[in-house]
């Protein structure tokens, strides 16, 4: 019934053309209810579009972060874990995502779940991550979230609203991708 | 390396299954007690308003995401 | 349908993610059916692996709860017990 997926990445983003064109076309779309999930592949829309649950984790250093203080950001939701392969997969292209974005109004939130802090901590060293990690050792926010297997990622809008899910990893930093989360900081 | 895909974490709850549950005041011959519930199919389910229709087959299961 | 003490939003995610065509139906917080049905294991907060098949009187016609290690009931068995009581 579940099987273990393999997503070939996609060879990283140059700058096509393409990029250029789906630009100017995101000016043409409307806001809110205009956005295109189906171009990352196998990203699903969530019906209902239900509030995401708030939880409270810590950082890495310790002091406590909740959900609902990103509210009135666009709010990627990633969790993962060091001994997912195709976690560590996505990781670069999401660090690519999140610094084109970041001043727009995207943040990443990464849920590490069911992991030894000190491993989870020197991988993203070592991968020179910037967006902020938070610790789930116990794996309750994971099952919350459906995160039994990994990676799971969801995308939640500026007030706190779930729009998609992804079961698996994604190239987040392919022309669909940046066009999909650049219409998302755009909404109001 | 653990791929996506389900991974047994959570054994800890299925050992726990065998504990003893509360003393069944309920048994076949009794009438099901009726509840009115969120449900994944959207709104609430209501066990009375399948009354007359259908029959209904309840699997009380233990956690989202497990094998039980 | 699928009863448990999870909530609706993550229920939701295990019905999208096994693409379910039967309801889950959430408990939470109060596990006051899951209680009724006495099902409830008290210090997990969690419902016993169990079924139930209701007439269509209301009237609870077969039970059956779990022990550690028992396999789970497939569809086919469970609809044979419909079939029994038709």
């Amino acid at each position: 019934m579940i099987e273990a997926r393999r997503f070939p990445l996609i060879s990283r983003g140059r700058l096509l053309p393409a990029a250029v064109f789906s630009v100017c076309s995101v000016l043409l779309i409307a806001p809110a209810a205009g956005a295109d999930y189906k171009q990352v592949p196998k990203l699903e829309e969530v019906k209902d579009h239900p509030a995401a649950p708030d939880f409270t984790l810590p950082r890495p250093d310790g002091k406590k972060i909740s959900l609902k203080d990103y509210r009135g950001k666009v709010v990627f939701l990633n969790f993962w874990a060091t001994w997912c392969e195709s976690c560590r997969d996505e990781m670069p292209a999401m660090d690519r995502l999140y610094r084109e974005f970041k001043g727009k109004g995207l943040e990443i939130v990464a849920v590490n779940v069911k992991d030894k802090r000190d491993d989870a901590l020197a991988f993203v060293k070592k991968l020179k991550i910037t967006y902020p990690i938070m610790m789930d050792p116990e794996g309750e926010v994971g099952l919350l979230y459906g995160a039994f297997g990994m990676p799971v990622t969801y995308l939640i809008d500026r007030k706190g609203v779930v729009l998609a899910r992804m079961w698996g990893p994604a190239d987040w930093h392919s022309p669909g991708a940046r066009n999909l989360i650049k219409t998302l900081v755009e909404q109001k | 390396m653990k791929q996506y895909g389900f991974i047994p974490a959570l054994v800890l709850a299925l050992a726990l299954i065998g504990l003893p549950g509360t003393a069944g005041a309920i048994e076949v011959g009794d009438k099901a007690p009726d509840f009115d519930l969120p449900s994944t199919k959207g709104g609430n389910l209501k066990l009375s308003s399948l009354a007359g229709k259908k029959y209904a087959i309840l699997q009380f299961y233990v956690l989202d995401f497990t094998p039980t | 349908m699928g009863i448990s003490a999870n909530v609706r939003f993550s229920q939701q995610a295990f019905a999208d993610f096994l693409k379910l065509n039967f309801p889950l139906v959430s408990d939470a917080p109060d596990l006051k059916t899951i209680e009724a049905y006495g099902v409830l294991i008290p210090d997990r907060k969690l419902a016993q692996r169990s079924y139930f098949i209701v007439d269509k009187q209301g009237v609870i016609r077969y039970k059956k709860i779990l022990q550690a290690k028992e396999p789970l009931l497939s569809n086919e068995a469970l609809l044979e017990e419909v079939k029994k009581l038709k």
